[in-house]
């Protein structure tokens, strides 16, 4: 019924099965359903959410998820956290490509123009590779504080959990890559945008033959 | 039947396709005022380089390709003044091939023009231009070897201006053979094409030598980091035009080429190996009675060499930032292609 239908925060972006989700854990009488994912993931899928706007390196991401925040608002009220497999984030490759970027652009502000950034910086984040398994050098301190007191909160106030709750578990920092492996990625990544900027002249030269066509 | 026919033979990297512009260029000129003709089209005089050098490859150039050299040949013999065939490529010839050439010309005289610079820059430019064909030989195994090969250009066969000149000299008669040198300190912007112009007999003036544009070296990171580049774009160029225009014109000489950096440097066996070259060089001159029009020194490797900076030498931080320098300018074409076509769906 439309008067049980819980309300969802949902604290990342790039959310996987969040409808079906919240739908699940609303049948139980939740009136706020709280939707997260792996930290980790949440951070960085946040980061490249904002990356084409913000051009900022990971290490300046904030590493507050918003999950604690949204779990006391809903204080008072039935709630329940809903931990949601991860989206696809950038891999360690990945990550390090889009933060040498960022260190790039604040050297030059001028290497991209700044009314093209956001859709330059679009084209780019689209395009590094993915991964449901992420890994970062660094874990930042506030990550794995958000998480401990998402522990607490759900113990102290009777949360209930859905989803998998081991993804809440802060993942020990990872290697950095190898450098070579990331010259291999980039060369790739600009193997990417190469073949997708082909096709977009291949489309727009055919619009152009047709519009000619048609007089 | 002509006059007089020069074939200018490279070196490629020497200022080739400068002079072949600025001369294609002027075409109608040279013909009307200087009784200098260029015969055929400018295609057909690579062409033709690949028909006397019998590569097989050919005919998968274009369906016009295998009837270039008929057509050059033509053309000579169907003018009376001089007739000017250029092409870098035709350098890697053998003997036998290039002998063969001459013969087929009907010319009172033919003479055989080379233009060549100083070894260690000739070998570094041939190599970044070899990659800039999707090449993805290191610098340590560039041209290290003698090739007997005449369809491998990008090797000795082109940048050894003593085996060069050992093959061809001998198929003109003594004193036919011209070598044309580049000073290591550049001069005058359009001295290169006064001095070629002189020795063909081209006028000074109404040449506008802006048509040509320049060719800027690369950054020896950006250089490297095109070689990484190649083995995941090559498959995705499903054409020698593809690759023509995708990696050499727009990436390599619209974003790559003239970028601030280091330049590339030759390994230290490779300079002394240039060096080598460059006495080589100053011998066959004088073995095969050469007309020098410059400085034959200036075909030495210079004592005061600067310190080399190899590929081996680049950091993978540097090509990493090459690359993305590279990705962002790329990114930028596509995001103002899409935004010039808003009806496109996109991605």
């Amino acid at each position: 019924m439309l008067g049980r239908r819980p309300r969802v925060v949902r604290t990342f972006p790039g959310e996987v099965g969040v409808p079906g989700a919240a739908l699940r854990v609303g049948r139980r009488r939740a009136e706020v359903v709280v939707v997260t994912t792996a930290p980790t993931a949440a951070w960085l899928a946040t980061w490249c959410a904002d990356f084409a706007q913000t051009g900022r390196p990971l290490g300046e991401q904030p590493a507050d998820l918003g999950v604690l925040r949204a779990l006391r608002e809903a204080q008072g009220r039935r709630t329940a956290l809903a931990v949601l497999p991860p989206p696809p984030v950038p891999t360690d490759l990945g990550i390090a490509m889009l933060d040498r970027v960022a260190g790039l652009l604040a050297a030059e502000p001028d290497l991209v123009p700044a009314p093209e950034r956001a859709a330059v910086l679009r084209e780019v984040v689209d395009r590094v590779p993915r991964t449901t398994t992420p890994a970062v050098p660094r874990v930042p301190d506030g990550l794995a504080e958000e998480v401990a007191g998402i522990e607490r909160w759900i113990t102290t106030h009777d949360v209930a959990v859905h989803g998998q709750r081991d993804l809440l578990d802060v993942p020990t920092p990872a290697p950095a890559p190898d450098p070579d492996a990331v010259v291999d990625a980039t060369a790739q990544l600009l193997t990417e945008v190469l073949d997708e900027l082909r096709r977009a002249v291949r489309r727009q030269r055919r619009a152009a033959q047709e519009a000619e066509a048609d007089g | 039947m002509a006059e007089r026919v020069l074939i200018h033979i490279g070196q490629p990297k020497t200022g080739t396709t400068y002079l072949q512009t600025i001369a294609w260029a002027h075409r109608e000129l040279l013909e009307e005022r200087d009784r200098v003709r260029l015969p055929a089209d400018r295609a057909d005089h690579l062409w033709a380089s690949l028909a006397v050098r019998e590569d097989p490859r050919l005919a998968s150039r274009s369906e016009r390709a295998p009837g270039a050299y008929d057509r050059v040949l033509r053309g000579i013999e169907e003018w009376d003044g001089t007739a000017v065939v250029t092409h870098e490529f035709f350098g890697a010839a053998t003997a036998e091939q290039a002998a063969r050439f001459v013969d087929r010309i009907a010319a009172d005289r033919v003479e055989v023009l080379v233009t060549a610079r100083e070894p260690v820059g000739l070998t570094t430019a041939a190599w970044q231009e070899s990659l800039k064909r999707g090449r993805t030989t290191p610098l340590r195994a560039f041209a290290t070897e003698p090739s007997d090969d005449p369809t491998d250009v990008w090797s000795l066969r082109s940048i050894d201006l003593a085996d060069v000149l050992d093959r061809w000299a001998p198929a003109v008669p003594e004193g036919h053979t011209h070598v044309l040198v580049l000073p290591r300190r550049r001069g005058a912007p359009d001295e290169l094409w006064h001095r070629f112009a002189a020795l063909v007999g081209i006028g000074a003036d109404d040449i506008d030598v802006d048509v040509a544009r320049g060719n800027p070296s690369m950054a020896l990171a950006d250089v490297e980091f095109l070689r990484r580049f190649h083995p995941y774009n090559n498959p995705r160029m499903d054409s020698l035009t593809a690759r023509n225009r995708w990696v050499r014109r727009y990436l390599t000489e619209g974003h790559l080429a003239g970028r601030p950096g280091d330049r590339v440097g030759l390994h230290p066996d490779q300079v002394a190996a240039a060096r080598e070259r460059g006495r080589r060089a100053l011998a066959a001159l004088e073995r095969h009675a050469v007309r020098v029009d410059g400085d034959p020194g200036d075909l030495l490797v210079p004592d005061d060499l600067p310190p080399q900076r190899t590929p081996d030498d680049v950091t993978p931080e540097e090509l990493v930032d090459a690359g993305l320098r590279t990705v962002l300018a790329v990114a930028a074409d596509l995001a103002g292609t899409r935004a010039a076509d808003p009806g496109a769906t996109g991605r």
